[in-house]
């Protein structure tokens, strides 16, 4: 298993490497970088500012020299934490992320959970009852929610929370917490406040996971160990759940390292339309002003976590399946 | 897991290895002793098509200590005639007639006076089918890797069915496992309680399954042609083990198979089934020196025999086994068989009847026009 | 004395169920099979047809709404839908009709508020009205229906420029629905050929191609397609903005389906007639074109068709971001992009119309893709 897990980092480095590249290119890629942007919206508020101004700008920054020289001096100083400037800000990008980061993790991960929560046994139930209403019925409410886009669900939400129900469904603090250092009650108030736009990103998951999981316990069930299990006189609920969902649950698992990174991206369309104080508006914010390190950062963190999440998912899977913990 | 779900009255009780002996005393009174009953049994499958009539009016017995053998073409209704047996046939088939009655002597009470139970009447998935299955009767499967989960280790697939239908601790299921896993022969079973299915052989891993089957001492062993799957050598052995496991645990044995060679190994006695039905059933002695059926006859001349001239051309069965969906009408083998009667095997459905004293066959050859039996084929073929 | 008896009858083992069922189907080409297959999955038929009404609609955009896509009745607003009525206040039947609107200042809040008349004008169907140009071709005026000024037909109210909804929604779906089919087309092409090549020629390219695939999907789509759109040059015209997007659209997209006919080239591979072909000195492109490409084509469509969703999603996200299709394109993602403020779609909630659109067109396509990768696997079913 040993040697499955070297390989496996292995790959992980190389790609991690290869992602910091396409990604400092892709944060090079607007025509024009901060500088010209900057000159730009001087200029439309009626303030004079020309080309020394940009230059003025560039020098400061450090934006004037030759690429390479450039990305190698970022990824030193990314590896070590630091993240360069926001321009639009004047802060370190380190400073305006750290909260919004935690913040949007979290919120992943609790959609992740109800996601996971709710699709398993519902996915399980429907393969058991195939075929009678239950599952149609499923399989309906899971064909829509793939088909709705979430930050749509967010507006139609938006719209009905407002005017129906009469409350504003805005941020992820009541007021008195908003600032307020971190306790035990402002995690409480998080909660409170994150159940609702984690269920609004959890629904395209949890549609995708429940009809993968109905499909994959339906192949299981064909297998012929289930019905050794059965022909040991085994209750029903014994071999659904112990013989055949731990293994149609494996395909998952592994998809589990994806899925993270996947539902934090996600979580960009709801935080704009609800205006969360997470990652995704300061990133559109970021995107559009060219303000390359705060949008470039978040972009290559995200991806990241993606590859460290496949490692850990290969890992996770080595464990877990002993087919290969004992190649 | 202690089955702490079954009522007292409905736990299985544990058979001390020592009575199960076949050679102790009371193994001579019950070796023709009735152990299962299977009578005119019907299992159906409704598909959107069409209703395949799997299996049509089977009836046979296995007696306590003896093996029968059933033997068959694949789709010929054998593995379903079993599954009916361990109520395992899922929809969309279902038992559509017929009785399965098993003597038992495992019904709770000190004694262990003899009792019959239906098992098409039981409620397939409640408790009192469950402590059969597995407990009273045993299933041996035809692929090992595939019928072994790959994610839990072999010894705790066994012991999850020792705890299930004994009364016992994890510590005394696991030396219940490792002992019996030493009965089938497997070398340091310690070592094979611990490992998963896929590190082990295929023999080793059919002796596991062997072992699983047999771990609550079944009275009855239900093997699927268990060594289809596995080289020559290994399947000697294993027919081997199975022998010598019939002797030492005094359990019937129903064998199914395709394979001949098999059958004349193992089997005391034999039930040929084609389409659904039986059509010979008599035993191994018997089935070889004298077989009546047309299509016995044909199995038996098919094989190729040493010595023959090579020149000889293989003998086989002409024709293809019918669509189960569109059953031909009369006798089912009649567009394959060589003593076929116009007119009469295509029309007329031969019922089953008894030719010579332990001798059943179905087939118009052995009735005469008022439908009594003959040993001896009265009709010729006009062919 | 294990002698093996000679295999006698062949069984019924390797044929697909349905084929075991229904003899007849054995003569039928694998097309046919498959579209034989697929029909008889009721749901994807249907959607299938909803799709292709959706795509005929956007082709006859210009004459299924009843103003051009510019016309803005700087009278009315951001007003809501007037609906159509076909009872009048003293209950009788009529001609489909709709109301008048007034309006009228509101001297607190200062906006205008409008009401509806007693004034009806009747629907009339094949009415003159704007001048569009019908499938690039035809220069006409006639609308499927419309109403004699100054009756405003406004089925689903107008937008805050006062355009009508109803024909913004027509028009969007051109744009809305043809991104997807040419970033598809885009990325089935790349796709294709980096996976075909990466399976059939394997070593080196096959590493960094893949080492390549992977970098790419590493990355999270929506974001990664924010920062490529906003990285559009500004000074691009619409037209140019559309396909920047389909590109950007596609980057990611070629990836997964790379991967994947690269393992179905993988599996075929090692058949016994590409080997033949191969003995028989068939060019390398000529066994690509003749057999691997037909036997990976079934698999390159269901998974193309399972994409669209995807795309026609990533196009509304950034159109409604304001990093997509510029004005005076129109698509659906644009249009709600009105409605993110909330404000304003409190307001005017008629603006989350074009909701459904997108989400019809995505279901729909989900149901296609399933029912075609169900008719393209022939061991399916009972």
């Amino acid at each position: 298993m040993l040697s499955y897990i070297g390989q496996r980092a292995l790959a992980a480095i190389a790609t991690v490497l290869i992602v910091m590249v396409v990604g400092f290119l892709i944060m090079e890629l607007p025509a024009g970088d901060y500088a010209s942007y900057y000159v730009l919206q001087l200029q439309a508020q009626g303030t004079s500012a020309g080309a020394e101004t940009a230059q003025a700008i560039r020098q400061m920054y450090g934006l004037d020299a030759p690429m390479y020289q450039r990305f190698v001096g970022w990824a030193v100083r990314f590896v070590q934490g630091d993240f360069g400037m926001a321009f639009a800000y004047g802060k370190p990008v380190r400073e305006l992320i750290g909260e919004r980061l935690v913040l949007t993790v979290a919120l992943a991960l609790f959609s992740l959970l109800i996601s996971w929560v709710i699709a398993i046994p519902v996915g399980v139930y429907a393969a058991t009852h195939q075929y009678k209403p239950g599952d149609h019925l499923f399989t309906l409410i899971a064909f829509l929610g793939v088909g709705i886009p979430d930050f749509m669900l967010a507006l139609v939400f938006l719209v009905v929370g407002t005017s129906v129900l009469g409350f504003v469904p805005i941020g992820l603090f009541s007021p008195a917490f908003e600032q307020a250092p971190w306790s035990l009650a402002r995690v409480v108030d998080l909660v409170q406040h994150m159940w609702m736009p984690a269920a609004i990103i959890a629904v395209t998951g949890t549609a995708g996971i429940m009809r993968v999981m109905r499909g994959n316990l339906l192949d299981v069930l064909q297998l012929d160990y289930i019905q050794t299990a059965r022909a040991k006189g085994l209750p029903e609920g014994v071999v659904v759940w112990k013989h055949a969902v731990r293994n149609a649950v494996h395909p998952l698992v592994m998809s589990l390292g994806l899925e993270l990174p996947q539902i934090i991206s996600g979580t960009a369309l709801v935080g704009i339309v609800l205006n969360l104080p997470i990652m995704g508006p300061m990133y559109l914010q970021a995107v559009r002003q060219k303000d390359i390190y705060l949008g470039g950062t978040f972009l290559i963190l995200v991806t990241l976590m993606l590859v460290i999440g496949n490692l850990l998912a290969d890992i996770l899977l080595a464990i877990v399946d002993p087919r290969i913990r004992y190649r | 897991m202690p089955p702490t779900h079954l009522p007292a009255s409905e736990r299985p009780t544990l058979m001390p290895l020592i009575a199960t002996n076949g050679t102790g005393p009371d193994a001579a009174e019950h070796s023709d002793d009735l152990l299962l009953e299977v009578k005119d049994l019907k299992t159906y499958f409704h598909l959107s098509r069409g209703v395949v009539k799997a299996v049509d009016g089977v009836s046979f017995e296995v007696r306590r200590g003896r093996t029968l053998g059933v033997l068959g073409e694949s789709g010929c209704g054998k593995s379903v005639s079993a599954y009916s047996i361990m109520r395992l046939v899922r929809p969309p088939g279902r038992i559509e007639g017929g009785q399965v009655l098993l003597h038992t002597r495992r019904n709770g009470s000190a004694k262990g006076e003899l009792a019959v139970v239906d098992l098409t009447a039981l409620d397939a998935h409640g408790k009192r089918m469950r402590a059969v299955r597995g407990g009273e009767i045993g299933m041996v499967f035809q692929e090992p890797m595939t019928f072994l989960n790959p994610v839990y280790t072999v010894g705790s697939q066994i012991t999850e069915a020792i705890i299930l239908h004994q009364h016992v601790t994890n510590d005394r299921a696991r030396e219940i496992a490792i002992e019996m896993l030493r009965r089938v022969r497997l070398p340091d079973p310690q070592r094979v309680f611990e490992r998963y299915p896929h590190q082990l052989s295929g023999g080793q891993r059919q002796r596991a399954l062997i072992a699983m089957a047999l771990c609550c001492h079944p009275s009855l062993l239900i093997a699927d042609e268990p060594t289809t799957a596995l080289d020559v050598t290994t399947q000697a052995q294993i027919l081997a083990l199975m022998r010598d496991l019939q002797r030492e645990f005094g359990m019937a044995i129903l064998y199914i198979t395709h394979n001949l060679g098999v059958v004349a190994h193992m089997a005391d006695e034999v039930v040929v089934m084609y389409l659904g039905q039986v059509v010979e059933r008599t035993d191994v002695g018997t089935l070889f020196r004298d077989p009546k059926h047309p299509y016995t006859q044909a199995l038996l001349s098919s094989i190729p025999k040493l010595g023959a001239r090579s020149r000889a051309r293989l003998q086989s069965i002409p024709g293809v086994v019918p669509d189960p969906l569109n059953v031909p009408a009369g006798c089912r083998f009649h567009n394959r068989c060589a003593s076929f009667m116009p007119g009469l095997c295509d029309a007329q459905e031969p019922a089953i009847r008894q030719v010579e004293s332990g001798h059943l066959v179905r087939c118009l050859l052995y009735e005469d026009e008022d439908g009594r039996a003959h040993p001896e084929p009265v009709r010729r073929s006009t062919s | 004395m294990t002698l093996q008896e000679a295999q006698t009858a062949p069984t019924a083992t390797e044929v697909p169920a349905d084929i075991l069922v229904r003899p007849e189907l054995a003569t039928l080409t694998v097309r046919q099979l498959m579209w034989e297959r697929f029909t008889r999955n009721r749901l994807s038929v249907v959607a299938g047809v909803v799709i292709v009404l959706l795509y005929s609609s956007s082709a006859l955009a210009g004459f299924l709404s009843p103003y051009a896509l510019e016309h803005t009745h700087s009278t009315h607003p951001g007003v809501g839908p007037n609906g159509l009525h076909i009872i009048d206040s003293s209950g009788n039947l009529r001609w489909p009709f709709v109301y008048g609107y007034e309006a009228r200042l509101d001297l607190q809040t200062y906006a205008m508020v409008y009401r509806q008349t007693d004034e009806t004008y009747p629907v009339r169907f094949f009415a003159a009205g704007d001048e569009y140009t019908l499938l690039f071709v035809v220069d006409t005026n006639v609308h499927l229906f419309g109403v004699d000024e100054p009756g405003k037909l406004f089925l689903l109210g107008t937008d805050p420029l006062g355009r009508d909804f109803f024909t913004r929604i027509l028009y969007g779906s051109q744009v809305s629905l043809t991104v997807g089919l040419v970033g598809i087309f885009l990325t089935v092409v790349i796709g294709s050929l980096v996976g075909v090549s990466a399976g059939l020629f394997g070593g080196v390219w096959d590493n960094v191609s893949m080492r390549i695939v992977e970098v790419l999907m590493s990355f999270p789509r929506i974001p990664l397609w924010m920062a490529l759109a906003a990285a559009l040059p500004a000074n691009l015209n619409p037209i140019q903005v559309y396909f920047g997007i389909t590109i950007v659209l596609s980057v990611i997209g070629w990836g997964s389906l790379s991967r994947q006919v690269r393992a179905k080239v993988l599996a075929l591979r090692d058949l016994d007639y590409v080997m033949a072909a191969r003995l028989t000195n068939c060019s390398t492109s000529r066994i690509i074109i003749q057999h691997l490409f037909p036997n990976t084509l079934s698999h390159v469509i269901v998974v193309a068709t399972l994409a669209i969703p995807g795309m026609i999603l990533g196009e509304t996200a950034l159109s409604f971001l304001g990093l997509g299709i510029r004005a005076p394109m129109t698509s659906w993602g644009l249009l709600l992009s009105d409605a993110q403020q909330l404000n304003v779609l409190l307001g005017k909630p008629w603006l989350l119309w074009a909701i459904v659109p997108v989400m019809v067109t995505a279901i729909c396509f989900n149901l296609v893709g399933d029912g075609l990768r169900d008719a393209a696997d022939p061991f399916a079913g009972e």
